[in-house]
Parts: structure tokens; C-alpha cells; sequence
């Protein structure tokens, strides 16, 4: 009986992203940043994104461990190599350009 | 000006070429060798320094190896005769800037040498202004109060001035080839924290320029606490919150006051309606007390004078039948007064009852009590009167007591009007029946008296109306009657008792409420 199977391989194979956001309380200008990251992601980077949010204000601990100097910091976990962006993470064109996402970027380019 | 020094053993080749370049501009000292070169440079320096080859005692190669061991980098230009390539490799791994080829045509030489001088003294400007600029920089930046940090294009920290220690409580080396972040910058400056010694926050403001560092584009930005800022403007929000606590409570003590000033207010208005029935019922006492003051005074008075009339008479009279019929009179009226008396007690009575609401509350069988007057009236002395009554055995209605008063009224009101010379015929007729679907008894008095005429029908009920007949009447039976009746939720009026001729007779109506059982 012939089995129908899709190749997983079909399609190019698209970069994972794992980005880690450090935030500073629960604020107008947290909210700003998450929901601009969010917006970014969903247009550039639908389906294959993985944000975390970290707010130092409930957990300082994890400031020394990953170096974070000054929050909000934005880090580009995967892909490599490591990226971290600071400042004001509600500006899509520069976090598109520091995250180095061209906008339309399907991904496929990076081997 | 641009120094040369001009260093040949061929002193022909010295002059012109000193001829030639200074005819430029530039300013050139000569040595016929290179122990007179160094000798000159012990106290001179120069931008450039020429030099032949081969010259008498030390050859150009050795001069500028010997330049180099002294320390002295100003740049070197070998000229060497065509053919020496080996010469020319030598010279440049030794730090040679250029070697130029000796040949025949010296001013073509000379022109290249001018050229190349003027090019290195350029290059040697901007490479002094750069370093200049470079040590103002690190100055301005080290003396800053503000942190200030250059990130490369990957935000990796390359320079740290000692305020950036400070502010983030970490040693230079604790920070120097880390990654802080490529910084985003809009609107300068940008309001955020930097992380003291990775625990504590501190709010500052931070500001970035593109700028060139190490020959490399990066990014200087300043990091400038602006906790004082922050604190003032917490402080500021603090206070505007705690303000708006205290309006909110001063709002809500004022909506508070308000409330009770309105249950006050309520109060007071339920209070003034409670004495304005006060006072209506005090007027009404007073009416009251007023209308008896006046039955009192003026039936009782009249009836008195006409009393004291007869005595009078009595007592100037010697006969004793005139007598015995004078006092006769006397005796009348003063009947008729305490009568007065007892129907103002009636009235009273009757006024104190209604102020407890309970007028109507028993419940009374009209047909005995109306069968007890029958039997009373019918032995009047000296009249002939026949009350004939025709009701079923139980007829009972709300009232009380007083209720046999009505009827009383009623039948002394047939017996004043009539003709005392003529037998009376009083019928009382008692019969049920329904208004509004409700339940009433109607009780009819007739008699064959001289009857009412229509334009003081509806007066008869009145205080002191008095009928057209010449017989003495209180004018008070009658409102009795009224207002016994209506507060017993009835109904009196009155009619002849055959319609349309009214000297045949009049006809009380009396509409009771019938009691439910």
C-alpha cells in the first residue's frame, strides 16, 4: 500500500529564533517595548520565535549571570552569532536593524 | 613650514635640490654625511629626512637603522641609483618611507621628491591632528561626570571612562571587551536604567553619538544618572497620589455630610407634615370648640330669654291655671337646652372617637336599634305619633353607638317640624342594597309632615339652617346626623316623600355600609 509522506525537508529550513527581553517592572514603557518585539516578530518572524520576558525588578539575580548592564536589554540568543541591542526597544526600524532582521527576511538566507 | 634635512656626500646634487625645493616652499638644511646628520639631528628636528645610498663614511641604509635606534621616526627617503634592488628591499624592511631611483634627469627626480614630501607632510598633519583630536577626546571623556562608554558596531565595550566605574560600581576590567548592546537611540535622550554592580537600579538618561574610535566606527554614549530626577518626579507622583486620597476623602465626608443633611432634611419635612396635621387637627378642634361655643351661647341663650320671658309672666300672673300653663313653657325650653348640652357632648364624643380612627369599628344591628326608637316615640305624651318600621331582623353595618342618635335626630326632627294639632305617621324602612359592588343598608324615614321645600333641601344639613317652619329647632340634629353618618362612610340626603310634592311629606335617606360577615 503506498504511504504518502511529506518531507520535512521540502521546504528551506528556517532559522529558530530565541530572543530574551530584560525589563524593568511591570511599566508603560516595558509594555511599549514587549508589545513593539511582539509586532516585529509576528510580521517578520511568524511561527519559528521564541520570546522570553525577564523582569529584573522580581528576579535581580539574573542580571550578574547574563551580564545584563542595563535593562531593557534585548538579546539575540539564537541565531548566532549573539546579538544584544539596549536603549529604547520601541523603535521597530533601529530593532529590525539591530536584530539584524531585513525586513521580508524569510530567513532561508543564513546556512 | 616643512623641514627637509638633505643628507649627500655629492655636494652639487645638495644645492640644487636644495635650490629646487625651496623655491616650494619647503625649508632645507644640508649634511655632507651622515655622522653630520645625526649630528644635526641631536638638536634639530626635521618633517623629512633625504638621504643618498652611498655616501663617504656611512651609508644611508646605516643612517636610518642608526635613526631608528635613536628613536627618531620622522619619515626617511632613500635615493639610490638604478640597479640596487637588493639596496632598496633593505631600506624598506629597515622603515624606509620610499626609495626613489637615481637617474639622469635630476629636476624630474626633483620634481617626484617635491611631490612625495609634500604628500608625506600632509599625511604627517592629518596623522597629528587625528592623535590630537584623539587625546582631546580621551580627555573630554575622562573628565566627564557622566559615564561614558565606546561600543563597537556590536556593542562590545572598548573604552570606559572612570565615571562609568563609578556609576556602575564595577572595576574598568569588569567591563572592558564585554557586550553592553548595540544602543537603539530615537529621541535623545533615552530614559533607562543601567544595573549598579548587577543588583541595584539606577535610573539614567542615556544619550549616543556615532563616532570613530581606534580608526573604527562606533558608538560613544553617556549614561548620566538622573536618580534625583526620578526621585523627585516619584515624589512629585507620590504627593499627587496622596492628594487626590485626600480629595477623594474630603469628597466623600462632603457626600456623607450631604446625605445626612438630607436624611435631616427629611426628617424635618416629615416632622413639619406631622405638626402641619397637627395643626389642621388643632384648627379643627379649635372649629370645633368654636361651633360649640356658638350652640352653646346662642340656642341656649335664645331658648333661656325665651324662658325668663314666661317666668316672668308667671310670676306677675295671680291665676293659677294662667300659671301652670306659663311655667309649662319654661319647662319646654329648658329640655330643649340640656338637649343641646348633650348633643355638644355627642359632638365631642364624636370628635375624640375620630382621632382614634375607630368610629366605624363595631359592628351594630341597625334593626334593633331602630325597633327601640319605634317604641320610644310612639308614647310621647300628648302627641298622637305612630313610627311604624319595616326591616328584616338583622341588618348590621359598621358604627357604633351613636348611630342611634341618627335615627333619634331624625324622628325629633319629623316630630319639631309637624303640626302638633295633627296625628304623625313615621315610617322607617330598612332594605339592602348594592352601589359600586358594595354592600349598604338603606334606611328611609318618612313622614307626613309639612314637608321641605327644594331650596332648603341642601341646607337643612347645615350648621343653624333651620327650616321654614315656625317650630323651634336647634339647628344642630341634623348636622349631627350628617356628620355621624359620613363618618361612617355613609351617605344622608334627603327628599319628598312623594317626588315632586313636597308638602305631602319629607323623606330622610340614610345609606350605611353594610358589616361583612
Amino acid at each position: 500500500m503506498p504511504t504518502a509522506t511529506k518531507k520535512p525537508g521540502g521546504k528551506r529550513k528556517e532559522k529558530e529564533w530565541e530572543l530574551r527581553l530584560y525589563v524593568a517592572g511591570e511599566t508603560a514603557k516595558s509594555r511599549a517595548a514587549i508589545e513593539n518585539l511582539l509586532k516585529i516578530c509576528e510580521e517578520h518572524l511568524k511561527g519559528r520565535y521564541h520570546i522570553e520576558v525577564i523582569d529584573l525588578m522580581k528576579s535581580p539575580q539574573l542580571a550578574a549571570g547574563e551580564q545584563i548592564f542595563a535593562v531593557p536589554t534585548l538579546i539575540r540568543k539564537l541565531p548566532e552569532p549573539v546579538k544584544r541591542l539596549i536603549g529604547d526597544l520601541s523603535s521597530t526600524e533601529k530593532v529590525l536593524v539591530g536584530l539584524d532582521i531585513r525586513p521580508f527576511d524569510e530567513g532561508a538566507g543564513a546556512s | 613650514m616643512t623641514t627637509v634635512l638633505f643628507v649627500d656626500s655629492e655636494r652639487k646634487f645638495l644645492d640644487k635640490a636644495k635650490k629646487y625645493l625651496e623655491k616650494g616652499g619647503i625649508n632645507v638644511a644640508l649634511a655632507s654625511s651622515a655622522e653630520e646628520a645625526l649630528e644635526m639631528l641631536r638638536d634639530n628636528s626635521f618633517d623629512v629626512i633625504v638621504s643618498g645610498l652611498e655616501m663617504s663614511g656611512m651609508g644611508g641604509i646605516e643612517l636610518l637603522e642608526s635613526l631608528k635606534a635613536r628613536g627618531i621616526d620622522a619619515p626617511f627617503i632613500l635615493f639610490a641609483d638604478s640597479g640596487r634592488e637588493e639596496a632598496t628591499i633593505k631600506a624598506m624592511r629597515s622603515g624606509a618611507e620610499l626609495v626613489l631611483q637615481r637617474g639622469e634627469d635630476m629636476r624630474a627626480q626633483l620634481r617626484e621628491l617635491e611631490a612625495v614630501i609634500e604628500e608625506i607632510v600632509k599625511r604627517k598633519n592629518a596623522e597629528a591632528a587625528l592623535r590630537k583630536r584623539e587625546r582631546d577626546f580621551r580627555a573630554i571623556v575622562n573628565g566627564n561626570a557622566d559615564a561614558m562608554i565606546v561600543l563597537d558596531r556590536e556593542g562590545v565595550i572598548r573604552y570606559l571612562n572612570p565615571a562609568t566605574s563609578t556609576l556602575f560600581n564595577l572595576p574598568e576590567s569588569d567591563m572592558l571587551g564585554k557586550m553592553m548592546g548595540f544602543p537603539i537611540v530615537l529621541d535623545e535622550p533615552v530614559e533607562m536604567y543601567v544595573m549598579r554592580g548587577f543588583r541595584e537600579f539606577v535610573a539614567v538618561e542615556m544619550r549616543m553619538v556615532e563616532a570613530e574610535w581606534a580608526e573604527k566606527p562606533s558608538y560613544l554614549i553617556s549614561f548620566r544618572d538622573v536618580t534625583g530626577h526620578v526621585r523627585y518626579e516619584e515624589e512629585l507622583e507620590n504627593r499627587v497620589e496622596e492628594r487626590t486620597a485626600e480629595l477623594l476623602m474630603a469628597n466623600k465626608m462632603l457626600q456623607d455630610e450631604i446625605e445626612s443633611r438630607m436624611a435631616i432634611e427629611e426628617e424635618l419635612r416629615v416632622e413639619i407634615e406631622e405638626r402641619e396635621k397637627a395643626d389642621a387637627a388643632l384648627k379643627e378642634a379649635k372649629a370645633r370648640a368654636d361651633l360649640y361655643l356658638d350652640l352653646m351661647g346662642h340656642d341656649i341663650n335664645n331658648l333661656n330669654q325665651i324662658g325668663i320671658g314666661y317666668l316672668e309672666l308667671a310670676l306677675e300672673s295671680s291665676d293659677p291655671g294662667e300659671i301652670k300653663s306659663l311655667i309649662a313653657k319654661p319647662l319646654e325650653v329648658l329640655r330643649s337646652s340640656s338637649e343641646i348640652i348633650q348633643n355638644v357632648r355627642k359632638l365631642q364624643q364624636l370628635a375624640k372617637e375620630e382621632t382614634k380612627k375607630d368610629v366605624a369599628a363595631s359592628i351594630i344591628n341597625l334593626c334593633s336599634v331602630v325597633a327601640g326608637l319605634s317604641t320610644a316615640y310612639s308614647s310621647v305624651k300628648e302627641r298622637e305619633i305612630e313610627v311604624r318600621v319595616d326591616a328584616p331582623k338583622l341588618c348590621l353595618v359598621k358604627a357604633n353607638g351613636l348611630i342611634r342618635d341618627v335615627f333619634a335626630n331624625l324622628i325629633d326632627n319629623s316630630i319639631k317640624h309637624s303640626d302638633p294639632a295633627k296625628p304623625l305617621t313615621i315610617k322607617i324602612t330598612i332594605k339592602r342594597v348594592t352601589d359600586n359592588n358594595r354592600e349598604y343598608f338603606l334606611c328611609a324615614v318618612e313622614d307626613n309632615g309639612p314637608g321641605i321645600q327644594d331650596w332648603v333641601k341642601d341646607k337643612i344639613f347645615m350648621r343653624f339652617s333651620r327650616g321654614t317652619t315656625k317650630a323651634h329647632g336647634k339647628g344642630l340634629g341634623l348636622y349631627l346626623v350628617k356628620r355621624l353618618v359620613e363618618d361612617y362612610n355613609g351617605k344622608v340626603w334627603v327628599e319628598d316623600r312623594v317626588p315632586g310634592e313636597y308638602a305631602k311629606g319629607t323623606r330622610f335617606v340614610v345609606m350605611l355600609p353594610a358589616a361583612l360577615i
